[in-house]
Order: structure tokens, then sequence, then C-alpha cells
């Protein structure tokens, strides 16, 4: 296959809409820890939570009978199933939009509970007919019960004894409830509800089937935040009412907005009344002790798992593979869960990911920046400053240690910097604090140069671990990141055939692909709803805000890119606090625990700092690491978020100056 | 039955004045903001000159009208009931002051009960990008949400019908929503307006809504329709010719999304189609806020009549 085909072929599967099947069979590439959040086996009502992008509506399809029971598959992964998970993806742009004053409450009412009820009966039936295209005898069973038909006849009135006539007649229903609603007129609604159709069919179906005996059903409602906070409360009424029989679970967008009411006098509660699981976990991610909510370390597990979907989507598209062990019956069959845990495949894996996405170390990037005449010319210049060291030295330095010259130009127009400890450096090897120096600023060095000569353009963002710390594990990002790059390969005659014909990627190219990646994402922002322009706005500034201090010739600090908006007690005017949970739930910013800033010279009532999602980075050419925290008082961060540019504009020159005046002031080594 | 029966276009305000009369109306703007030149031209004309004067306002979260500070609710309004204000000359509707929604509840109330009306668009000069191929016209509103009475399920087979201005953002605002990209958009048909209201604008409309429009180049069912920016009429006719396009398989007609995103004229053909056609019509909308300024100048005037036909 060429690989341009390919290319093609996989940028139409990225935009590649969903068919009517939910099945995931054979797409779904199975996480190692499977089995600790097998969702079957769970027997709370739960929450799933992630960001967006991460996997939680393919994860939950994977678990649901349209997988399980696919009609596609020969045979069953076990003969007996302990729960049968049904999927639903309410029509939520619909249903937010009847929950508003076109009708009354109590038509509102009804329209969602007929709607959703006759969705939910459609699901009910799918799952029947799905179960029994492998086990013939549950309609069987069914055909013989005394309750299961006439029960059906008394929702539809029909006495037809057949799914498809059944799911034909639900069809009818909403397109009628749908017509109805233009009106409003409710007098030809049907009369359904969702909890009402499980508690009258599910026990039936439990009771006759001999399969489904003590099985569970669980119920998971996609996409929860999107419901209106009326329908929340109505679906958290049924999480409350949850048993060993029947569970109400549901899944949603970390960090959004949503009703722990219920349509009662109650509440529900975690521990209470349901289980929080979290897609990151899921996938690998390990949770660090005592840090914020959602900041996780993407260790070897998690490189792997995302490794492994980027490699799947390769190999669906018919590259071979040539790499043991791995194919896409391993990586979407569940027996094969010890094998990929093993640590000799693992270590394949991260090999070839390596091989493709090759990483340069830091010291690399450093002599590779060197070798441009541009990159060498500014730091033979900046070094001949210092009158004490002879030139010769400095012309020695640079040639036989390209790298720490490199760092060198970063330190010496620090204002502590003394010539003499360069010099020691130079010719013995220098103190331990120069040397320490050195290190600290090496990557900082890098950005600094990036940020200040556009001519300049060192491949900081290149490889695979930086693609994984620059992506946090989100499946669509690190794949994008990785297409991205293999885009910006010649791909006109290049063959392939396995996986390993697929040639490395050049430092450039993936600098060139992640750069691509993080701006398209930035163009996006203004389309994350509903604050879409205000949170471009502000990603926007934060980013402007960064390189300019990054872009500073002195550079006091490594890498601002947080930061920490000083008010009382860390509270925020709503306006503030809605668009950070915003951007929190949109992944455009993440809140870190707070980091003790050297520069520091008040006390910080907030105690969280915020950066931008590493995957902004990039396009921004800043830091996509942790680095350190900038204060603002809670009127400078008001003003970044809402003022307009001319006063924004002044604001950062001013800002930028003061800084300047600090740091000429000041000393850090 | 009401359609739209004249439309001429003046090719300056001094054209306009000279040739219609609005002192015999009754004017329906939103007078109480003046977000650019044009606008206020178009309130200070009718506040001055018309019989009588309207200020409409359509409150999204309320899902209600306010017309001269007396709030009646979308059901009550299309519904025509007892709260409905008297209609105390022909009206002529403020298309330039008035936003989308206002327009759609306008022409609905209208058609039910078959009352002529005249309507005015005034074009801009030229709008100023907030920077390089970038036009910040509004503020973020309230989001995509329906507009009642046309609603319906988009996990449906349905074709979406969107017409681009200068704001690429609204229309990736839609592409990127997990609500709508997942089941997926089957099938979508952008109304690209060319010619533009002044040479150069098509460009700049193209260039902002690049983005999106790659986006949608993946798409395996997707169509351009080139169409006049200013000439609703010729927007009425291509969403029929759709209709009549429409699959009937199962005995349930498929519907078509309509998605206003771009210039008033092509909006007005659109609002008007939902209208006629409330049956097969959804029609959504993110209820951005205009900012001041958004436009400069005072170009084209526009002039329509919708009356009986029978």
């Amino acid at each position: 296959m060429k690989l341009i085909k390919l290319l093609n072929t996989l940028g139409a599967t990225r935009t590649e809409q969903q068919h009517f099947s939910y099945s995931v069979y054979k797409k779904f590439v199975v996480p190692l820890a499977l089995a600790q959040y097998d969702l079957r086996e769970m027997g709370h009502s739960i929450i799933l939570q992630g960001s967006r992008g991460c996997g939680k509506t393919t994860f939950i399809r994977y678990f649901s009978h349209w997988t399980q029971f696919d009609k596609k598959r020969s045979s069953l992964e076990s003969d007996s199933v302990n729960s049968v998970i049904l999927y639903w993806k309410p029509d939520t742009a619909f249903f937010r939009s009847i929950s508003y004053g076109w009708l009354q409450e109590d038509e509102a009412f009804q329209f969602f509970m007929v709607i959703a009820g006759l969705e939910i009966f459609e699901e009910l039936l799918s799952a029947v007919d799905n179960m029994s295209h492998h086990w013939p005898e549950i309609i069987n069973e069914l055909e013989r019960s005394t309750e299961f038909w006439p029960s059906i006849k008394l929702i539809t009135g029909l006495n037809d004894r057949d799914i498809c006539s059944q799911l034909q007649w639900v069809k009818k229903q909403l397109y009628i409830a749908e017509t109805a609603i233009q009106g409003p007129n409710t007098s030809e609604l049907t009369s359904i509800s969702p909890s009402a159709i499980l508690k009258l069919l599910v026990p039936i179906i439990q009771r006759e089937c001999s399969r489904l005996n003590n099985v569970r059903f669980s119920i998971y409602v996609d996409e929860f935040e999107n419901l209106s906070e009326q329908q929340q409360k109505i679906i958290n009424g049924y999480r409350k009412g949850s048993d060993a029989t029947l569970t109400w679970n549901v899944a949603h967008k970390r960090f959004a907005k949503i009703v722990n009411k219920t349509d009662g006098i109650e509440q529900i509660t975690e521990t209470d009344d349901f289980r929080n699981l979290y897609m990151e976990e899921i996938y690998g991610a390990e949770k660090r002790s005592q840090s914020y909510e959602g900041i996780y370390d993407y260790g070897a597990n998690s490189q792997v798992f995302t490794s492994e979907v980027f490699l799947h989507g390769l190999l669906s598209e018919g590259i071979a593979s040539d790499i043991e062990g791995l194919s896409c019956e391993t990586l979407t069959d569940l027996e094969h869960i010890n094998y990929r845990q093993q640590k000799e495949y693992q270590e394949r894996i991260l090999k070839l990911m390596r091989k493709l996405f090759p990483e340069p170390q830091v010291p690399e990037l450093a002599t590779i920046s060197m070798q441009q005449k541009g990159v060498k010319n500014l730091v033979e210049k900046q070094l001949l400053k210092s009158k004490i060291i002879p030139v010769e030295t400095i012309n020695e330095f640079i040639k036989k240690r390209p790298s720490d010259a490199f760092v060198s130009w970063c330190i010496s127009q620090q204002k502590t910097f003394k010539p003499e400890q360069l010099l020691d450096f130079i010719n013995n090897g220098g103190a331990t604090a120069f040397k320490e120096r050195v290190r600290t600023y090496s990557m900082t060095a890098l950005l600094n140069m990036n940020a200040r000569f556009n001519y300049v353009e060192i491949p900081i963002y290149s490889g695979f671990e930086r693609f994984i710390a620059l992506s946090q594990s989100n499946i669509r990002h690190f794949i994008e990141l990785c297409y991205q790059s293999l885009s910006q390969l010649d791909s006109e005659g290049i063959e392939l055939n396995t996986l390993n014909n697929i040639p490395s990627v050049s430092y450039e190219q993936m600098h060139q692909g992640a750069i691509e990646t993080s701006k398209s994402f930035i163009g996006k922002i203004n389309g994350f709803e509903p604050s879409g322009q205000k949170l471009s706005l502000l990603v926007n500034r934060l980013g402007i805000l960064f390189q300019s201090y990054q872009r500073q010739a002195v550079q006091s600090e490594p890498e601002k890119v947080s930061i920490v908006v000083k008010s009382v007690y860390g509270e925020f005017p709503e306006e503030i606090d809605s668009l950070l949970e915003s951007a929190k739930c949109w992944r455009v910013l993440i809140q870190d625990e707070i980091t003790r800033d050297r520069s520091a010279k008040t006390v910080v009532s907030s105690s969280s700092q915020f950066r931008l999602g590493p995957i902004c980075s990039p396009g921004f050419k800043i830091s996509y690491r942790k680095g350190r925290t900038i204060q603002l008082t809670l009127e400078e961060f008001t003003n970044l978020c809402f003022a307009n540019n001319i006063l924004f504009q002044k604001w950062l020159n001013d800002h930028i100056e003061s800084e300047q005046e600090i740091v000429e002031q000041g000393a850090l080594f | 039955m009401l359609d739209l029966v004249h439309y001429s276009t003046f090719s300056n305000k001094e054209k306009f004045l000279h040739k219609i009369d609005v002192s015999s109306h009754l004017a329906i703007c939103h007078s109480s903001i003046e977000i650019d030149d044009r606008t206020s031209w178009g309130i200070e004309i009718l506040s001055n000159n018309a019989k009588n004067v309207w200020d409409v306002f359509y409150d999204a979260r309320k899902q209600s009208l306010k017309i001269n500070n007396q709030s009646i609710s979308i059901r009550d309004f299309v519904q025509n009931t007892e709260k409905n204000p008297v209609i105390t000359a022909k009206p002529l509707i403020d298309a330039t002051s008035l936003s989308y929604p206002e327009l759609q509840y306008l022409f609905y109330w209208f058609n039910k009960i078959g009352e002529p009306f005249d309507l005015l668009y005034v074009e801009p000069e030229g709008y100023s990008p907030s920077s390089r191929d970038k036009f910040t016209l509004s503020e973020d509103g309230l989001g995509l949400v329906q507009l009642s009475p046309f609603l319906g399920r988009i996990q449906n087979n349905i074709i979406y019908i969107i017409s681009i201005g200068f704001e690429g953002h609204r229309v990736e605002g839609l592409l990127n929503n997990d609500e709508y990209s997942n089941p997926g958009i089957q099938e979508i048909k952008l109304i690209v307006g060319v010619p533009a209201f002044k040479a150069g604008f098509d460009r700049d409309s193209l260039k902002a809504n690049i983005s999106a429009l790659t986006q949608i180049k993946q798409m395996s069912s997707r169509e351009v329709y080139i169409a006049p920016a200013n000439n609703p009429w010729v927007i009425i006719k291509y969403l029929n010719k759709v209709l009549k396009s429409l699959d009937k398989r199962d005995g349930y007609r498929q519907k078509l999304s309509l998605i206003p995103f771009g210039t008033k004229p092509v909006a007005i053909g659109m609002a008007w189609f939902a209208v006629k056609n409330q049956e097969n019509t959804i029609v959504t909308y993110d209820h951005v806020k205009n900012i001041q300024g958004r436009s400069k100048g005072i170009g084209k005037v526009h002039f329509a009549q919708f009356d009986n036909i029978d």
C-alpha cells in the first residue's frame, strides 16, 4: 500500500461518521486493566468520566449488547453473562430544546418521558434481538412465556410476536411524538416511560429466560451533561432507585456541570448511590498522590495502550504486522490481555513507536540547533561579550561542547551571570552551581531561541514521549499528532507493507506535525460551546502572555507557563468561575496543585494554579511542561479574560516591562 | 396564502427614501440597541417617519418576545392568542436590526393570520476584521438550540443546510459539537453567498470559514450551493428543490435542518421557507450576541413585500 493512500484512508476514518450500529466489535482496543473496570461486573451505579476524545462512548459500547452480542461474531466471549449493558445516547440537542418555554412544565415532562421511553424500549428490544441471535433459546422461551408478549401488547397494542414489527411501531410513535411537539399537542402521544418500561419487561426477561435468570441489566446514559437540569433530575431519580437487577448509570465529560438532585426531594451522593470511574485510570494512567483531580502520570501502561490504539488504526487499514504478538485480534480480544501485559511485548510496542517517532534528548536538540549557522552566530556573539574569556577558548568550547555552549548563551544573558564561572565551567567542568544551572536552563534556552527568532526552528516538540506529554493520553490528540507527523513525509513514493516498513519521521517533520495539530486545536476552541469565543480569547491571551515571558532576553526562571490568580480564599466572581469550569471541562486549561514560586513576594490566597492544556503549547511555541507560575491579581486576570484587545495589549506591555525591571534587580542564583 | 411577491434593491439610501414611503407603516424593529451605522439609520428613519413603532426583542432563555416592554411567550405569540398586540397599520419589518429568531417568529405569526407585510434590509459598506482573516461580529451566545416549533430529532437521517458568513467559528461550533458530530452529519449542504454584497466579501467569507470547509471536505455527502448573498428568492427556490428530493421511505419524510449563519437576505429566505414547511424543517440557531460597531457605513437597501397570492 502506498503511504499516501494510507494517509487518505486514515484521514477519512478520523472524520468518519458513526453509522446505525453501536457495535465496536473488532474496533475496540481492550485496555489492560479491563477486568478491574469491567462494566458488566459493577455492583453499583456508575458515573463514567473522562475528557473529550478519551473514549468514554467506545468503552460503554464495547460492553453493551451491541458489541458483546454483535451478529457478526462467530462465537461469544463467554457462555454466560452476569450482566447485560444497554446503551442510551439521548438526542440531547433535541431534548434540551423541548425543555424550554415552548412547552408547559407538564408537557415538557410528558414529551421527555414518552420519547425517552420509546428510545429505551427500542434499546431493550434490540438487546433481546441481538442476544437471541446467539442464544436462540431466549426468543423461544419468551415465545412460550405467558407474560412477555402480552406485556408488549399492553405497550404497543400489537399482536405481532416479532421484534421487527415492534421496532417499526416505536419508529412510528417517535415520528408522531416529533410531529406532535410542533403543535404542541400531547393528545396523540402514546403512554410510556423509561423507568416503567424497564420495570415491566426486565423482570419478565430475567424470569423467563434461563440464561438471564440472575443477570443484572444496566443502562448507561451517555452525554448526561447535555440533558437539561430537569431531565438530569429525572434520571438521577432512576439512579437513586437502582437495585441488584436494574441499575441506571451515566457518562459525562470530566468537570462538566451536572445536577445531583433528583426530581423528588433527595440528592444522590457518591458511595451511597454511585461510584466514579475515570477513563484515564482505565487506560493505565496513574493518579498522582495528593494532586488535583484529573492530573495523572502517563506511565508505560498508558503509553503502550495509546500506542496500540494508533497501531490498530494502521493494522485495520491493511498494514501487516511484523511485530511479534501484535495483530488486530490480539488488540481487540480479551483473551490476549495477559500476553499484552508482558514486559517483552510492551517493549516491542514502545520500540516500534520510538522508531517511528524518534525522540531527540535536550542536549541533542541543542547540538542540532548549533548546526544552524544563525544559531551558532548568536551564541558566539553573546559568549564573546565575556571579555575575560579568550576568543580561542570560546571557539573551542562551541566546537567541542555545542550543547553546553548553547545553554551558556541563555545563562550569560542573566543579570547574575559571572564570566569567571563560565570560564571555570569551560576549563574544569565548573562548580556544581553552574553545572546545575546548565541543566536547569537547557530547555529554557531552546524555547527562548525558538520564541525570539523566527528564522530558528528547533524541533522541541518531536518524539514519541513528547507526543504522550502533549496529548496527556487523550487518544484523539495522540492519533492526530502521529497522523499529522506522518503526513509531513514525502508520501508519494513510499510503499508500505508492514509496520516496520514505515519510515521514521524526522524531528523536523514531527515538530511541524505537532505545530499543525496544536494550531488546528487552538483554532477549534471558539467552537467549544457555549463559551467558545471567550475560551478562545483566554487561551490565545494566555498563550501570548507565556510566549512573551519565554521570549525575554533575560530568563530569570525557567519556563513560566502557569498562572496563579490572587483572590480572597481562592474565590472568583461567578463569570470567572464559570469560564474556568468550562475551560477545565474542554481541557483547554489544566488546574494544578500550587507550586512554590521563588519570586513570590506575597502570600497567595488562591489554592490552585492553571496552565494551558499541553496540546496548545506547540501552537504558541511555549513549554509543554508544568513550569513556574506568574501571579496575577483578580483584576488583571479579569482583564485578561474580558478586556478589549487594545486594553489587553497595553496591560501586557506594562506587565512584561515591569517584569523585566524585577528581573534586572533580582538575583536568582 | 401569503408569499414573497416583490423584492427590490436600491443602490443607496436616498433612492430608497425617494421611492418608498414608510409613513403609513407599523415599523417593527429592535430599536433599543444601535449596533452599527446602518442599524442606526434604519431605526432613525422608522422612528421618525413610521405611523407606529414596535420595539421587538427575543429572549432565548425564556423563549419569549418582548414587544414594547410587554413580554409574550413564543407559544402564545405563534398561536395568536389575545396577548398578541393589535396590528394598527401595514407592518414593515426592519430585518437589519432584528435577529434571526425575531424574524422567524414574526414571519410565523403573519403567515398564520394572513397579514401582508413589508420588509426592509440595509447592507453595510464593509465589515472590520478583528485580525487577519478573522471577523469578530458577535459574542458567545446561548449555544446551539433548536427554535420552537421547528423541532426535531437529529439522530434521524437529516440534511443540514448551513449558510455561511464571516464567522467561521459558528460553523466550527456545530461541526465540533459532540451532539451533532455523533451520530454524525450524514449530509450537509453549504450556501455560499456569491456574488456577495461587495466584491471581495465572498473571498473574506471563504477565508474565515476555511477551517470549517476543510472539515466538511472530509465528509462523504456534501454540496456547496452558490447563491447571491442578497436574494432570498433564490434561497427559497433552492430549499424547495431540496425538499422535493427528500427521502420518503417507510412513510416518514426526511427533515431539513436549517442553520442560518450567513447573510440576512439568505436567512430571510430560510426563515420564510421554514414557516411554509414547518413539518419538514428543524431550525437551529446559536443565539450569538451582535457586538457594537460590527459593520461600517450604509450600502444597498432592500425592500420586500409579502402578500396574498390567492
